[in-house]
């Protein structure tokens, strides 16, 4: 089943009087239960991509299909209720909320989106391996444990489809295969589809299938085995 | 319930995550509501104590009845009162009052004699008293403390020629009418020694009137009566006089309270930038997980609320404390009410405006991407204000040049266009500063960094303004302060002469011969003197009546001797012509109703001049505003001669034996002996009680501005806390730190220091006409001097303020202040 499908899509930005292209023509599907990795160097166009991917941005130019409906025509609301329900982000700087604790970050989003299932954060919680740093506040954790945060709280509205943006960029290697090996865990037994943007060739073996940005444009479109 | 449970925590968290911050911000409302409190409801607490302190001299007494002091009748019959008007009364007391020269061992005094019945008294002053003979008197707690008078002592009153010795009785605790310097004895007896008849005689009347009776009705029957027709019938507690004494008292505040408004107003718009950086990744991240708008505004908004909850009460208690404690501390006796819709609306406007500026800055949020404020934790930048600078000065040039409005609002746009010119040029002076600084040979990081801070940081320049409209509060305060304090020497030194006889009903000439013939006098003056009058005029269409205490005439060529004046207008020619009717009045009071020179004015004077139309000749440059002085005394009209009433006197030496004499010898005909100086003196003591509580008030809220601008600058070191600990950890060192703050707060203490000073200047120069507001005017002048050093109090409040910041900054932990952003 089709996810997410991109139609001669493009994106620029406008800056006062110039206007930056940053994606090119893109066409692109991602399938339910695809592990897909977009790579490129810096400045490619790769979160970008994500962004738009995921309907956190508009494109500029031709069409998204998000979830069966062109994300143009999704209203705010609509929007809302899919990042709520549908879609899990995880970012490369965590941005998890420094005044809520480990327990009450994960619990945010349940709360937003009006869940009423209190025991999936603690179960979630240690999936991820955190629960006993529940209690604990962001500035008191590793790198890599912040990230086990943000993920455990992009899952707790099961979503379908989980956006990553280089969720390793801050961290070391050891921590950096953890995470890994966790969003390969949610692939394979969990059976998400997941976005992930990286820039480390070493991580997309992880992926089942990849493509490579390089100025705007999809160069490479690879199906990879684990 | 779950949903509203967990932000509600998210609210707490907010504020208890960082307490220092928090206590901050929980102080700045704090003191915003006092001084909102302060500026709504001072008017009301002081038309409490005004009302409070009429009804604790008259007590049970409503209705006064006494002789016109610009009419010949002096005594009265109090037998038709009792005989056939007693049906509107619970009592009414009948007393012979006046001024007696009185003397007690080797001392000498002057004092208030009450006389009546021993039962008379106890009604007026609803207080149980001991028998009284015929030789005996009851005197004031006051009395017997100033002159150490005690129960058993002899004093000895004098009038028309007799001595009266009495025995003091008993000493009683001031109380209503009986307070102050005042002696009572038995009437009957007094009378009988002063006319050789007694019997319902006496100079005024007091009356308890019954429940339901309306005061006014009495009053109407005793004018329809012709025995009484040349008498005053008045309420003793009147509403609407206090009222309009309430409003001039207030009015000399105008200016304080706008300038207070606005210190409200920047303190709390300065609030939110610095509480916007953390709630700006707030409520990204609730975004991006799929949250609305409203889930995160009502995070916001609980926030707020929580504040709210804690500031109000506190804000509403302490400003209560600051009013009824520092009513104790001058000895006012009124119990301070705060009057409910004050409160709600002081509340209303803070609560309205509180959550004006979070829907506001909420709504530009909502404008930008849930991504991009997830991630930016920038502080906040200035916008451009050259074209507010230029623009206000354009129209403050034309606004000066044209004066197209009316006076008051004259003033009004004035100040606020000086304002914006001052809040611009400072955003102008920083930003020049930082440009500057930033093209410096040899790169720092106060060029880099604290250059670019007072460039361009919202954070620092709002801290800027908050500093520099409280300097500007705590100088018009201040100066207001002092103006108040000394305005009443101010207009005595303007008075020169030494004394005034007056009251004089039977005026003859050899009354002054006798007097020039026995004592030694550098000059004696007949007048005309009115006390009590009113004046009518027509102001803006419409019929106007303005009360004058004291209507004087005297030949224009010996008033210097008198009043120390400036004149303005033709005065010298008008005043010494003999056919038509001037007046001159204070040039604060024609100010005040908008009446010029040429403008014609009605004048109630007295029974046998019931009106008189006057023109005006001029102004006096003086803030008092009860005096008006007129050629009537040399008019040639018929109707209009006789009238002298009064004699002005000065005498060769300061010599207390002329002023005993003259009173030993006139004071019973009810001649009444004015020493000037006294006459100055005791206007003081009568304000004093209320010059003293209004200075503690003015001291509390230049006080609460202080303790704003050394919170303020907390508040910038919360905003910078995480940018100071990024430097540190690549390498800035302490010292290095200190030298760049330091920069900073003397570049910013200049900038407060010289706009201030503008600022100040100018808005002293309309502190006198905003009054016009109230319908009051005053002329507030300071020299440069003294704006220089009262503004230096708080550019000194805020150099001090960031010797604070500058220990913070001292003992911030890096690595933690890091982790934390």
């Amino acid at each position: 089943m089709i996810l997410i499908e991109c139609r001669n899509m493009n994106k620029s930005y406008q800056n006062g009087q110039i206007e930056t292209p940053v994606l090119k023509d893109i066409n692109l599907v991602v399938n339910d239960n695809d592990f897909l990795g977009i790579t490129g160097p810096s400045g490619s166009g790769k979160t970008t991509l994500l962004y738009v991917l995921s309907g956190l941005e508009k494109p500029s130019d031709g069409e998204v299909i998000l979830l069966n409906q062109n994300v143009a025509q999704y209203n705010n609301q609509q929007m809302s209720n899919i990042r709520k329900n549908q879609i899990g982000f995880i970012f490369q700087f965590y941005n998890l909320i420094p005044n809520l604790t480990v327990r009450e970050n994960v619990m945010l989003a349940l709360v937003i989106a009006k869940g009423k299932d209190d025991s999936r954060v603690d179960q979630l919680l240690t999936m991820v391996g955190m629960a006993d740093y529940q209690n604990r506040y962001p500035n008191e954790l590793s790198g890599g444990m912040q990230q086990r945060v943000a993920i455990a709280r992009s899952l707790v509205n099961d979503p379908k489809i989980i956006f990553a943006d280089e969720p390793t960029g801050n961290l070391d290697t050891i921590n950096g295969n953890e995470i890994m090996n966790l969003l390969h865990r949610l692939h394979d037994e969990h059976k998400k589809t997941i976005v992930l943007v990286t820039h480390s060739d070493d991580y997309i073996k992880y992926c089942s299938r990849f493509i490579k940005l390089v100025d705007g444009k999809i160069v490479k479109d690879e199906v990879l085995s684990f | 319930m779950k949903s509203f449970l967990f932000r509600l925590r998210f609210a707490i968290r907010n504020i208890t995550k960082y307490p220092g911050r928090s206590l901050v911000v929980l102080l700045t409302l704090i003191l915003s509501m006092v001084l909102f409190i302060f500026v709504i409801c001072m008017n009301n607490v002081l038309y409490q104590i005004f009302y409070n302190n009429a009804q604790e001299q008259y007590i049970n007494v409503d209705l006064t009845l006494t002789y016109d002091s610009n009419s010949d009748a002096r005594i009265l019959s109090s037998r038709k009162i009792e005989e056939e008007y007693d049906e509107y009364f619970n009592f009414s007391a009948c007393f012979f009052n006046y001024y007696s020269l009185v003397s007690a061992d080797e001392t000498n005094f002057y004092s208030q004699v009450f006389s009546a019945s021993v039962n008379d008294l106890e009604n007026v002053i609803d207080y149980d008293l001991e028998t009284l003979f015929a030789t005996e008197a009851f005197i004031t707690e006051t009395l017997a403390g100033k002159y150490m008078l005690s129960v058993g002592d002899k004093i000895t009153l004098y009038a028309r020629g007799i001595e009266l010795e009495y025995t003091i009785k008993q000493i009683v605790a001031d109380r209503g009418l009986f307070a102050d310097d005042t002696i009572f004895v038995r009437k009957k007896e007094l009378i009988e020694s002063f006319y050789g008849t007694t019997t319902y005689i006496g100079n005024i009347v007091y009356f308890d009137l019954k429940d339901n009776i309306n005061p006014s009705d009495v009053i109407s029957i005793l004018n329809d009566d012709s025995e009484y027709a040349d008498f005053v019938a008045a309420t003793t507690v009147n509403p609407d006089k206090i009222s309009a004494s309430t409003t001039n008292v207030s009015s000399v505040y105008i200016g304080v309270g706008l300038i207070v408004l606005f210190v409200i107003v920047f303190v709390l718009n300065s609030l939110f930038p610095l509480l916007f950086k953390d709630f700006r990744q707030q409520m990204g991240v609730i975004q991006i997980l799929g949250g609305n708008h409203r889930f995160s505004l009502s995070i916001w908004l609980l926030q707020f609320l929580i504040f709210g909850l804690l500031a109000i009460p506190l804000g509403v208690s302490l400003a209560y404390l600051l009013f009824s404690k520092g009513a104790e501390v001058v000895g006012i006796a009124t119990p301070i009410v705060f009057q409910i819709e004050y409160i709600a609306m002081a509340i209303g406007f803070f609560i309205i405006f509180i959550g004006f500026e979070v829907v506001y800055r909420f709504i530009q949020l909502t404008r930008r991407s849930s991504v991009a404020i997830s991630y930016d934790r920038r502080h906040q930048t200035t916008k451009s204000m050259r074209i507010v600078l230029s623009g206000s000065t354009i129209l403050l040039i034309m606004q000066l040049i044209f004066h197209p409005f009316a006076e008051q609002y004259n003033a009004l746009v004035t100040v606020i266009l000086i304002l914006m010119i001052i809040f611009s040029f400072s955003d102008f002076a920083l930003e020049l500063v930082g440009c500057i600084a930033k093209k410096a040979h040899k790169p720092s990081a106060f060029s880099l960094f604290g250059a670019k801070n007072l460039h361009e940081n919202l954070t620092i320049h709002n801290s800027l303004k908050v500093a520099l409209i409280s300097t500007i509060g705590i100088a018009i305060t201040l100066t207001t302060w002092f103006f108040v304090n000394t305005e009443t020497e101010a207009n005595a030194s303007r008075v020169i002469g030494d004394y005034i006889l007056t009251n004089i009903v039977d005026y003859d000439e050899d009354l002054k011969n006798d007097i020039t013939e026995t004592y030694a006098l550098n000059s004696i003056d007949e007048a005309i003197v009115y006390q009590s009058t009113a004046m009518h005029f027509v102001y803006r269409g419409e019929e106007r009546r303005e009360n004058i205490s004291f209507f004087i005439s005297i030949p224009f060529g010996n008033i210097d001797s008198y009043f120390d004046f400036q004149y303005e207008g033709d005065v010298a020619n008008k005043l010494t012509n003999t056919d038509i009717p001037y007046i001159v009045l204070p040039k604060t009071l024609a100010k005040m109703n908008e009446l010029e020179i040429g403008d014609q004015v009605t004048m109630e004077l007295s029974r046998e001049i019931p009106t008189m139309t006057f023109t005006i000749a001029g102004f006096i440059d003086t803030n008092f505003d009860e005096i008006i002085f007129s050629n009537l005394y040399i008019l040639e009209d018929n109707a209009t001669s006789d009238l002298t009433n009064s004699l002005f006197i000065n005498t060769i030496a300061s010599d207390e034996t002329i002023k005993i004499e003259i009173i030993k010898q006139y004071a019973a005909r009810m001649y009444y002996l004015v020493e000037c100086a006294e006459l100055i003196a005791g206007i003081k003591e009568q304000i004093s009680e209320i010059t003293d509580y209004l200075s503690i008030l003015i001291l509390a809220i230049s006080g609460a501005l202080i303790i704003i601008i050394i919170n303020n600058s907390l508040m910038v070191f919360y905003a910078m806390k995480s940018d100071y600990a990024k430097m540190m950890v690549l390498g800035l060192s302490n010292h290095e730190l200190m030298k760049q703050l330091l920069w900073e707060v003397f570049i910013m203490a200049f900038i407060v220091l010289l706009t201030s000073v503008v600022g100040a200047f100018f808005i002293v120069d309309n502190l006198g006409a905003l009054m016009l507001f109230g319908k009051y005017y005053k002329m507030i002048e300071a020299t440069i001097p003294e704006i220089v050093g009262r503004v230096l109090l708080g550019v000194i409040a805020f150099i001090l303020s960031y010797g604070i910041y500058l220990v913070k900054s001292n003992s911030i932990e890096a690595i933690a202040e890091i982790k934390r952003f």
